[in-house]
C-alpha cells in the first residue's frame, strides 16, 4: 500500500510540473497555431532567471513573479517581432520559435555559464512531512498545489470572463472577431506572453526540485508534446489530464517496469494518435 | 726564395687558413643547430583539436579547450624551436566529428587530433586515424574500450577510463566503509554499465553482494518513482548519475526521508556542481585521479596560477585533465626534439614518457592507458568552500585494478547483464 501511495504522490507532483511546462505550449498553440519550439527553452531560462534573483535577493516570490514577467515579455517580443509577420504560414512560424530556442539556449550558456545550478526555496519549503511510514518533501506538495491554483485560475479566466471570451472568439473565427472589433494581434500577443508566464513559473520551480542546466530545454520540450498530444491541442482541461497521465504512467512505468520506461511513456502517445489523433479534448 | 714570395706563400696560407676556418664554423653551425634550423625550416607543428562548443556539452568541451591552451599559453606556444598551432573544432556527434577529423587530416595536414569528449566519437575516430597513421590523443572520453578492446597503436588516452575509477570504488566500499550490501545506480548507456559494472566486479571480489541494480534512461527527470523502490536493507549506493541530473538525484535521494551512504564515479562530485548542490554533496565519497585540494606544490601552483586566468573561479577538473594533457604531448614533442613528422617515433615516445604532473606521477601501460594515482575523495566543507578532500589513494593503479589484463580483455565489455547479477531478487 505504501508503494502504491508514494508512487501515486510522486507521480502526481510530477504531472504539476508537466502541467505548466504543456499548459504553456497548450495556451500559444490554441491562439496561435503555432507548436512552439521554444517552449523548453521558456521553462529553463526562467528557471535561470528565477536562480539570479534569488541569488541577488534571497526572496523566493520576487524570484517567481520576476522570472515570470521576464519570460513573458520574451514570449511578447517573439510575437511582435517574429511571428507576426509570418502568421498563416505555419511552418515558417515553426522554424522561427525554432531559431529563438537555439538562440536563449546559446544565451543562456553565455550568461550564466554551463554548470548545473539549483534554486534554494525558502525552509518552509526544503523539509518533508511524515506520515508513519511515509516521507512526503514539501516542495512537491506545493509543486501539486501550485498547478491546480494555476488550472482554476486559466479557467476561469477562459471561461468566466471579457478577455476568456475574446480569446475564445479569436481562437473560433479570427476574421469574425476582428470584424467585431477585437484586436486579434493583440489578443495573440497577450496569450502567447501568458503562455510563456505559466511555463516559467514550472520552470523556477522546476529549477528548486531539479535543477537547471543547457540541455535541459530540449529534454523538456519532448514531455511538453507527449503531455499535449494525449490532452489535446489547444486545450487547458486537456493539457492536465495529459499530465496527469503521463505523471502516473512515467512514475509507475519506471517503478514496476523499469526496463521498459520510455515504452511504457511514448506506448499511450502512440496509441492516442492511432485511434483518436486530436486527443481527448482536441477539437477537429 | 725571393722575400716577396715568402710574403705570397704566407699570405696564401692565410688564406687558406681563413678559408678551412670559415667552413670549419659553418659545418659547425650546420651540425650543431641543424636540428633547430631543419625544425625551424619544416613549419608550424599543427594540433587538430576536438570538442564540444554547442549544446548540452559545451561547457565541458570549452572547459577542455581552456585548459589545453592555458598550458600552450604557458610555453608561449613553441617547442623545440617550432611553432604550435591549435585548430579547434566542435566535437557534436560521431558523424560531425569524423567529417572534422577527415577535414584535419586531408585539408589543415595536422601532426596529430586531440580532445574529444564523448566516448561514441572516441570509437569512430578510432578506424580513420589508423588508417590515416595520424596519432590521436584522448583527452577525456571515458569508455573502456578506446584502450582495450577496440584498441589502436594510434590512439592514447591520457584521462581515466570509467572502470578503472569504479574498480576502486566497489574496493574502498567493501574494506573501509565497511559495506556488504551495495546498489548500483547508473546510467542505461556505456558509460553507465561500464562504470556500475566495475564497481560491481571489484565489490563481489572483495567479498560483497550487489543485491539491486538500477538503470535509468538519460534525460530521466524525475528520479522519485526509482528511489522508492530502493532496497531497504543495502548499506549504500554506487552513483554513476552524473552531469546536470547528479543535483536531481541526490536531491531525490535526500526526499527519501532516509540517509544515504553514497560513493560514486568522480565526475559525480565534480567541482564545477558545488554551486548547483551545496550541502547535498556532503559525505559523498567519489574516486577519481584528482581533485582541485591535491596537496602538492605543483597543483597549488597550478591551481593559483588558474584561478587567475579564470578570474578567482578554480580550474574545473576536465580542464585540469586537458591542461596535463597538453602538457604530455609537448615534452613528448620535446623530447623528439620536434620531430613530430615521425609519426611511429612519436606514438613511441608518448607513451614511453614519465612525468611529474599536477594529479601526481603519471605513465602510460603498453594499452596507452595511464597509470596513475587514483584519489578516494569526499566531499566537505571547509573555511565555508566545498571541496573534494582525498582521504585514501590508491598509488599507481592500472586500467584493470588488480585484475589480469588479458583475463579482462577476454570477457565481453561491461553492459547491463554483465557482470550478472547474481544476488539480484
Amino acid at each position: 500500500m505504501d508503494f502504491w501511495i508514494i508512487q501515486a504522490f510522486n507521480g502526481l507532483s510530477y504531472a504539476a510540473l508537466l502541467f505548466l511546462l504543456g499548459g504553456g505550449l497548450t495556451l500559444i498553440f490554441g491562439v496561435m497555431r503555432v507548436i512552439n519550439l521554444a517552449q523548453g527553452s521558456f521553462f529553463m531560462v526562467g528557471g535561470y532567471i528565477g536562480y539570479s534573483i534569488i541569488s541577488l535577493t534571497e526572496n523566493f516570490y520576487l524570484a517567481i513573479l520576476g522570472a515570470c514577467l521576464a519570460i513573458a515579455l520574451i514570449g511578447i517580443m517573439m510575437e511582435r517581432f517574429a511571428l507576426r509577420k509570418l502568421t498563416g504560414a505555419d511552418l515558417r512560424m515553426m522554424m522561427a520559435t525554432m531559431g529563438i530556442a537555439l538562440f536563449l539556449q546559446d544565451s543562456s550558456l553565455l550568461i550564466w555559464g554551463g554548470d548545473p545550478l539549483s534554486l534554494s526555496v525558502p525552509s518552509f519549503l526544503s523539509g518533508g512531512v511524515r506520515v508513519g511510514e511515509l516521507y512526503f518533501p514539501v516542495l512537491r506538495i506545493f509543486m501539486i498545489v501550485e498547478a491546480v491554483v494555476i488550472f482554476i485560475a486559466l479557467m476561469w479566466v477562459e471561461r468566466k470572463t471579457r478577455i476568456g471570451a475574446m480569446v475564445r472568439a479569436s481562437i473560433d473565427n479570427p476574421e469574425v472577431a476582428e470584424g467585431l472589433g477585437i484586436n486579434v494581434p493583440m489578443v495573440r500577443m497577450g496569450v502567447l506572453g501568458l503562455g510563456a508566464f505559466v511555463t516559467a513559473f514550472g520552470g523556477v520551480t522546476g529549477c528548486a526540485f531539479m535543477s537547471i542546466y543547457p540541455g535541459l530545454d530540449f529534454e523538456l520540450l519532448i514531455f511538453a508534446f507527449v503531455v499535449v498530444i494525449l490532452g489535446g491541442m489547444g486545450s487547458i482541461p486537456g493539457a492536465l489530464i495529459g499530465a496527469v497521465i503521463v505523471g502516473l504512467m512515467d512514475n509507475f512505468g519506471k517503478a514496476l517496469l523499469p526496463e521498459l520506461s520510455y515504452f511504457t511513456l511514448f506506448a499511450p502517445m502512440a496509441l492516442m494518435l492511432a485511434i483518436r489523433p486530436m486527443g481527448l479534448f482536441g477539437k477537429d | 726564395m725571393s722575400k716577396l714570395n715568402a710574403l705570397k706563400f704566407r699570405r696564401r696560407n692565410n688564406l687558406r687558413r681563413f678559408g678551412i676556418g670559415i667552413i670549419l664554423l659553418v659545418c659547425f653551425f650546420t651540425f650543431g643547430f641543424s636540428q633547430a634550423l631543419f625544425a625551424a625550416g619544416k613549419g608550424p607543428i599543427k594540433i587538430g583539436f576536438i570538442a564540444p562548443l554547442s549544446g548540452g556539452h559545451a561547457k565541458m568541451g570549452m572547459d577542455m579547450v581552456s585548459g589545453f591552451k592555458m598550458y600552450l599559453d604557458e610555453i608561449g606556444y613553441t617547442v623545440a624551436g617550432r611553432k604550435i598551432e591549435l585548430i579547434v573544432q566542435d566535437e557534436q556527434n560521431p558523424n560531425v566529428a569524423v567529417t572534422t577529423a577527415r577535414k584535419f587530416i586531408k585539408h589543415d595536414k595536422v601532426d596529430l587530433i586531440a580532445g574529444v569528449l564523448l566516448t561514441g566519437v572516441a570509437y569512430a575516430l578510432t578506424p580513420l586515424v589508423t588508417e590515416e597513421k595520424v596519432p590521436l590523443v584522448v583527452c577525456i572520453a571515458a569508455g573502456d574500450d578506446v584502450t582495450q578492446r577496440k584498441r589502436s597503436e594510434y590512439v592514447t588516452r591520457l584521462s581515466f577510463s570509467a572502470s578503472e575509477v569504479s574498480y576502486i570504488t566497489g574496493d574502498y566500499a567493501y574494506k573501509e566503509l565497511g559495506w556488504r550490501k551495495a546498489i548500483t545506480f547508473a546510467w542505461d548507456r556505456a558509460w553507465g554499465h561500464e562504470s556500475a559494472g566495475g564497481f560491481h566486479r571489484a565489490f563481489e571480489a572483495a567479498g560483497g553482494q550487489v543485491i539491486q541494480k538500477i538503470w535509468p534512461p538519460a534525460g530521466t527527470v524525475d528520479f522519485g518513482p526509482y528511489v522508492a523502490n530502493l532496497a531497504k536493507e543495502a548499506d549504500g549506493i554506487f552513483d554513476c548519475i552524473t552531469g546536470g541530473a547528479t543535483i536531481r538525484f541526490l536531491k531525490a535521494l535526500k526526499d527519501t526521508g532516509r540517509e544515504w551512504k553514497v560513493i560514486g564515479t568522480g565526475p559525480v562530485t565534480d567541482e564545477t556542481f558545488f554551486k548547483g548542490l551545496k550541502d547535498l554533496g556532503l559525505g559523498v565519497y567519489t574516486v577519481f585521479p584528482y581533485s582541485a585540494a591535491l596537496d602538492n606544490p605543483k597543483n597549488k601552483e597550478y591551481q593559483a596560477r588558474g584561478r587567475k586566468i579564470l578570474k578567482g573561479q578554480n580550474p574545473p577538473s576536465y580542464f585540469s585533465i586537458c591542461y596535463t594533457s597538453a602538457r604530455w604531448i609537448v615534452e613528448t614533442i620535446k623530447a623528439m626534439n620536434g620531430d613530430i613528422e615521425d609519426k611511429d617515433l612519436f606514438i613511441k615516445t608518448l607513451r614511453s614518457l614519465e612525468l611529474d604532473t599536477i594529479r601526481g606521477p603519471l605513465k602510460l601501460d603498453k594499452y596507452g592507458h595511464p597509470i596513475q594515482n587514483q584519489y578516494v575523495r569526499k566531499v566537505e566543507k571547509v573555511n565555508g568552500v566545498y571541496q573534494n578532500t582525498i582521504v585514501k589513494t590508491y598509488p599507481m593503479a592500472t586500467q584493470f585494478f588488480t585484475f589480469d589484463p588479458e583475463v579482462v580483455l577476454n570477457q565481453p565489455g561491461y553492459s547491463r547483464d554483465y557482470p550478472p547479477c547474481k544476488y539480484c531478487k
